[in-house]
């Protein structure tokens, strides 16, 4: 504190007219046109950079909350009635994941209360096939998604396709094989695989997958797929739950047919 | 307290001056734009403090301001002045430092020394009054020509009256 007012005392002379040298540029400033627009843009440049910097650093702390917002959003859009070629579609949140396992699980939280969970809905990830649903508890329900072992779904190649069984291949989670595909079938990398519809979980044509590679052993009918999943399974926050309007009629039908009684 | 008395009234004179006579002097297309109440602060004694100095070109022009309603060029340019009095009268002071009793006169230190005193502290005032009063950094240098013919017109002119004062208070 000594030194600094010794310090203080030693340039008093230059600290006064630094001083008095800035009250009269301000005065200056304040009284002339030019030097007045000068101050007065420099300034509004100032805190407008300032204020932009304040409004990009508090848009990032709301960027994982806008971004939720978002997606919860889209599901609801993607919900809307006949926003999947006439099917049933509710939104729900994805609260537990699997990907690691070979038996992997995916736990929804219905988005809509009013909406009605049911068993075999089909789940959609961003309008890709995700996975089925299994079981259901009050809000929540248990699904599996296409990236585990022990399932068997049907797909089509291309929309125009031959059918082939479609599993999980296990230990990656962005990998599936589809089988059974006729070897004549002219299939290349990057086109795309579809749902058939035919189990009654997904409506057909919903994008599964892009075909990586395929393989055949020497003297076989079939060929062999390797495809990527579209769905992000890592990644999957919201899905949407599909299920025809009409699928308890045909859910009757199918209990009917099994119920009957075979002669041979 | 003659010594007091004189360089005071001396001060308040050449205020009064250019307050009310040279307030609006601009000849010559801006060429000409004489500064005369400077001659009070260049004959402020050689004793003065420099606080006391700073303070004396303070006053000097927020009283000329405030009489020209120029906002702040004459306080400004009289800041500079007054704290750049005390650094020019210690380089040229002689090796043996003022005498107690001398003041910053042609009379007392001589022609030369005045002369190069007056245009020194003159053209860093004028220079700083029309760089300001430019109003723009670019302009700046542009104005350094009219500051200079300036300086030379308040030179002589501080010359002249100095002359006519000494003649006068000789001849008495």
């Amino acid at each position: 504190m000594r030194n600094l007012l010794r310090l203080l005392g030693r340039y008093h002379v230059l600290l006064l007219f630094l001083a008095a040298q800035g009250f009269a540029l301000s005065w200056y400033a304040s009284g002339h046109g030019y030097p007045r627009g000068r101050w007065v843009r420099a300034s509004l440049a100032l805190t407008g950079a300032w204020d932009a910097r304040l409004a990009g650093i508090a848009s990032l702390a709301e960027l994982t909350e806008q971004n939720d917002r978002l997606l919860a959003e889209n599901a609801r859009l993607r919900a809307h009635p006949g926003g999947a070629r006439g099917w049933q579609v509710q939104p729900a949140q994805v609260i537990r994941l699997t990907t690691d396992l070979s038996h992997n699980l995916m736990v929804l939280e219905k988005l809509d209360s009013t909406l009605r969970w049911s068993e075999n809905q089909g789940i959609l990830a961003d309008g890709f096939a995700a996975g089925r649903i299994l079981d259901i508890r009050g809000p929540y329900a248990i699904g599996v998604p296409l990236a585990s072992s022990g399932m068997e779904w049907s797909g089509r190649v291309r929309r125009d396709g031959p059918v082939g069984r479609v599993r999980w291949a296990a230990g990656n989670p962005a990998r599936g094989q589809m089988f059974d595909v006729p070897r004549s079938t002219s299939v290349f990398p990057g086109d795309t695989l579809y749902t058939t519809g035919l189990q009654g979980i997904f409506p057909p044509d919903v994008p599964l997958g892009t075909v990586v590679d395929q393989s055949s052993e020497n003297g076989e009918e079939f060929m062999t797929l390797e495809f990527n999943f579209l769905a992000d399974f890592r990644s999957i926050r919201y899905v949407e739950c599909v299920e025809r309007p009409d699928a308890q009629l045909i859910d009757s039908l199918l209990n009917a047919f099994n119920a009957m009684q075979w002669t041979d | 307290m003659d010594r007091l008395i004189a360089p005071f009234l001396r001060w308040v004179g050449a205020l009064g001056v250019q307050a009310f006579i040279l307030r609006d002097a601009v000849w010559l297309g801006g060429w000409v734009s004489p500064a005369f109440h400077l001659y009070g602060l260049l004959l402020l004694p050689l004793s003065w403090s420099p606080l006391a100095l700073l303070l004396a070109g303070g006053a000097t022009g927020v009283l000329l301001d405030l009489a020209a309603a120029q906002a702040g060029v004459w306080t400004s340019s009289g800041l500079v002045i007054g704290a750049l009095l005390p650094v020019v009268n210690r380089l040229l002071a002689p090796r043996e430092g003022y005498e107690t009793d001398s003041t910053p006169t042609w009379k007392d230190q001589g022609l030369g020394w005045f002369l190069v005193r007056t245009l020194l502290l003159l053209s860093a005032h004028d220079l700083w009054r029309f760089g300001l009063e430019a109003g723009r950094w670019g302009l700046r240098w542009q104005t350094a020509p009219m500051a200079l013919t300036s300086v030379l017109s308040t030179g002589l002119l501080i010359l002249l009256i100095n002359r006519l004062l000494t003649q006068y208070s000789i001849r008495r």
